[in-house]
């Protein structure tokens, strides 16, 4: 078991009252008041009926370590289970399919012990040899795209049928969050022996639900697995229907028909108006997810640390919230989501025009500068038109242009990263920092520090001890450090961190979305 | 006649390998990665290099173009890069619906045009052939999709009369669900083919043979049904032939909107992610589908007038 219990989101992270102004107690009251009133929590779940969700793109495959769609990845945790599993406040890691381990060699070995009696969705039965399998592949897989997260892997061995040994490189602390990531999801080694590749577009796994049919484009139907080893009631519904609808005003609708039970991704500028139909209940809940605008600091006038700085003085985030978010979002001072690792203490850059303007004289650029903004060409401008109204106080005369997205990513993640400025996001797929630390912070971790090319030795250090002390509070340290140096460095103009908002009828009763962005629906019942 | 359509058919090969290769250079001609489509933000040049050799993304163009010609000939459609199918198990299960869709939208554009133009033309220059020119011009000129909005507010949400989006199980569901999509597309199509049709009935109208036929006493429906309109056809056929190539390449817009299965959401994104096999193959078939349709077009031509034959 873990050696701390040390929570992962200090107490002093997310005020009470903006808690609950965030979460569905504060937004389903005041949305759904007399629909609600028969849906206490006093009664119980009830079993039986059909979910449909609506999301905004369909899934492309099973094939667990093969893809990075949150359509995939979603789905895939209703299907099949990993050795371990982040708790529903995203702060810890449980048990899974793994009911205990032992970490030995000065953490480079870990012992899983496996539950008995495991059923696959075929009937036969989960061990150790099937665990073996389907981590290697996960990391080993030519077509892998997660290798990367488990780089300090180096094998696993089966000690008996159901106990099974992981080897490490060197000792790496995220491994637990590690097992808990979909690409490491558990499937029977024979099948995969039996059918090949057609298993991906015929699941079989461990998991709540069970794969029934598949329209491409359309709709993916799970059914409910009566002999799910959690053996705990759930899941409560009999079938749960994952219908492909992209455009926007049409999901929404169908909530409020009906047709749909949730809603996933409703645009922000109807669930304001929303708020008063009884018909809709909103859900909203904290999500590891940050939004901000990267800069090329090889590039002119970003070079200058003055200047990032100054972008960040000059930007006014309570006002993006306002208007863009419609108040559905936090501001933030670091790259980092609300997750462990996250230091709360640094506060957000201030709005404060002067101090901009102060630090653009100082770095050369009193008389005004000017660059350019690349963006996708999807995108609705509300947050770079409101940026470049809000940097134009302070001298900036910065140009937008829109790319095309495949085109955008080549420019921005290929040599000579052809860009200036770019507005970016990012969501953490495991609990632990390590993920985005590497990905975002630090300039060895293979993407260039998200493109920023911020190459800080003592960060990048910082980063690998990080990944390698196992103790909790030592850990916390290391990257409390490492945040305040990146927010002082400023490779971004840090913006917002947002929730995750969703909508659902009144009769849907136990659905949560989890920090991880994924919901476990086998804990969702239809009340009607 | 049948060697004209021998002659047809064999232009095919010539017309399909030109439009592969242009669909080839085309969808390779534009910047982008469907690797880093796949790999998403997370993409490390290691990664994407990986997978460009699992795709043979790296060998030389004509190499690649020649070895999807040897495969199409095999009736090997490729695999999809986004899905990881075959492409042509994905056109298989999208193609009906783009089909019917087309399909239904077409009888409900002609049972729009027909009886209008015949009104139109029966009442020339009076209010009520104002009125049609009126609708007609509307019709043309609404934008789908809000048009397909509003109806699904009202039909779908207020009214509850119809499904708002989506395309059901069983057949009868089918056409439950494509009524409203249907009616949004032959409103777009149906004003042209109005218009051709109405100015190709006056043509007719004013010939002598009409005038005979009334003189010979033949009731005013015989004349129109059995006379004008027969003769009048042929642009309009024209029209039909045009639009239905265009229905079968997927009412793309529409199909988005009303969230249904079909062949152009499939083409758009595939384009969007560079999804080259896919785009590669479903481009082909489409425009090969209306090179096809075109061809039936100028077959109909000679039923539906004798003088036209072909030799």
């Amino acid at each position: 078991m873990s050696s701390t219990s040390a929570p992962l989101i200090p107490p002093t992270g997310i005020s009470r009252r903006d808690f609950l102004r965030m979460t569905a107690v504060g937004a389903a009251a005041v949305a759904a008041g007399p629909a609600l009133a028969g849906s206490a929590e006093a009664a119980g779940p009830k079993r039986g009926g059909t979910l449909r969700l609506g999301d905004t793109g369909d899934i492309t495959t099973f094939e667990p370590y093969a893809t990075s769609t949150n359509w995939d990845i979603w789905t895939m945790l209703l299907v099949y289970d990993q050795l371990t599993r982040p708790t529903t406040d995203g702060l810890n890691i449980e048990p899974s399919l793994a009911s205990s381990w032992d970490i030995s060699d000065g953490g480079k070995t870990y012992t899983f012990h496996l539950r008995h009696g495991v059923k696959y969705h075929d009937g036969t039965e989960l061990t150790a040899e099937d665990v073996k399998f389907c981590v290697e592949r996960a990391v080993f897989q030519k077509n892998s795209q997660w290798e990367f997260i488990l780089a300090a892997f180096k094998g696993m061995d089966v000690v008996d049928k159901y106990t099974v040994r992981a080897h490490l490189k060197q000792p790496h602390a995220p491994f637990l969050s590690d097992m808990a990531l979909f690409a490491t999801s558990v499937y029977p080694k024979s099948a995969f022996e039996k059918m090949g590749t057609k298993l991906w577009h015929n699941p079989i796994g461990t998991g709540p639900f069970k794969f029934v049919s598949w329209k491409l484009g359309s709709e993916l139907i799970l059914k409910r697995n009566p002999d799910f080893w959690r053996k705990d009631g759930t899941p409560y519904i009999d079938e749960y229907h994952r219908m492909v609808v992209t455009d926007d005003n049409a999901r929404v609708l169908q909530v409020q028909s009906g047709e749909l039970d949730i809603c996933l991704f409703p645009p922000l500028t109807q669930v304001k108006a929303l708020q008063s139909n009884p018909q809709v209940v909103i859900h909203v809940s904290p999500f590891m997810s940050s939004y901000f605008v990267t800069m090329n600091v090889t590039k002119k006038p970003f070079t200058d640390k003055r200047v990032r700085q100054a972008l960040n003085y000059a930007t006014d985030k309570q006002a993006l919230i306002q208007k863009i978010l419609f108040g559905y979002g936090k501001p933030s001072g670091q790259a980092l989501p609300l997750m462990f690792g996250n230091d709360p203490s640094i506060q957000p850059y201030p709005y404060d025009p002067k101090k901009a303007k102060d630090l653009l004289k100082a770095a050369g650029y009193g008389s005004g500068v000017s660059f350019t903004m690349v963006t996708n060409a999807g995108s609705t401008l509300q947050l770079e038109q409101a940026l470049q109204q809000q940097w134009k106080q302070v001298g900036v005369n910065m140009a937008i242009q829109q790319v095309d997205p495949n085109t955008l990513t080549k420019q921005i993640e290929n040599p000579p990263y052809n860009y200036q400025i770019s507005p970016g996001y990012m969501t953490s797929d495991i609990i632990d920092p390590d993920e985005l630390v590497s990905f975002a912070m630090a300039g060895n971790g293979g993407t260039e520090a998200i493109w920023t090319l911020y190459n800080n030795k003592t960060v990048n250090d910082l980063a690998a001890k990080g990944a390698e002390t196992l103790d909790r509070a030592q850990r916390q340290k290391i990257y409390y450090e490492l945040d305040r140096i990146h927010h002082d460095d400023a490779p971004m103009v840090f913006l917002y961190t947002e929730p995750s908002v969703t909508l659902s009828t009144p009769a849907v009763q136990g659905f949560k979305v989890l920090p991880t962005g994924n919901f476990r629906l086998e804990h969702v019942w239809l009340n009607s | 006649m049948t060697t004209y359509i021998l002659r047809r058919l064999l232009q095919l090969v010539p017309v399909t390998l030109g439009l592969a290769a242009l669909i080839f250079l085309l969808i390779h001609a534009i910047p982008g990665d469907p690797a880093l489509t796949l790999l998403g933000p997370h993409a490390t040049p290691d990664q994407v290099a990986r997978l460009h050799k699992y795709w043979h993304l790296d060998d030389p163009l004509w190499n690649q173009f020649f070895f999807f010609l040897v495969r199409l000939v095999q009736g090997d459609f490729g695999t999809s890069i986004y899905y990881q199918m075959p492409v042509g198990d994905l056109l298989n299960s999208r193609m009906p619906e783009t089909l019917l869709l087309a399909f239904c939208s077409m009888l409900l554009s002609i049972v729009l045009a027909l009886p209008l133009a015949v009104l139109a033309v029966l009442n020339r220059d009076r209010f009520i052939d104002q009125a049609i020119r009126v609708i007609t011009l509307l019709g043309f000129a609404m934008p789908s999709f809000w048009l397909a909005l509003l109806l699904m507010l009202l039909f779908g949400a207020r009214l509850r009369w119809l499904p708002i989006a989506g395309y059901g199980d069983t057949f009868g569901d089918h056409l439950y669900h494509l009524i409203l999509p249907s009616f949004v597309v032959a409103i777009s199509i149906f004003p042209l083919m109005l218009r051709t049709l109405r100015v190709g009935l006056l043509e007719v109208m004013r010939q002598d043979y009409i005038r005979t036929a009334r003189a010979k006493g033949l009731p005013g429906r015989v004349v129109m049904g059995t006379h004008v309109l027969r003769n009048a056809l042929l642009p309009t056929i024209t029209v039909v032939g045009v639009n239905l190539g265009y229905l079968l390449g997927g009412a793309v817009v529409i199909e988005s909107v009303f969230a249904l299965p079909g062949v152009g959401y499939l083409l758009v994104n595939s384009v969007y992610t560079r999804d080259y096999p896919a785009v590669e193959a479903s481009a082909l078939i489409l425009a090969l589908l209306f090179v096809v349709v075109n061809m039936f077009t100028d077959l109909a031509y000679s039923f539906v007038d004798p003088r036209i034959r072909h030799r």
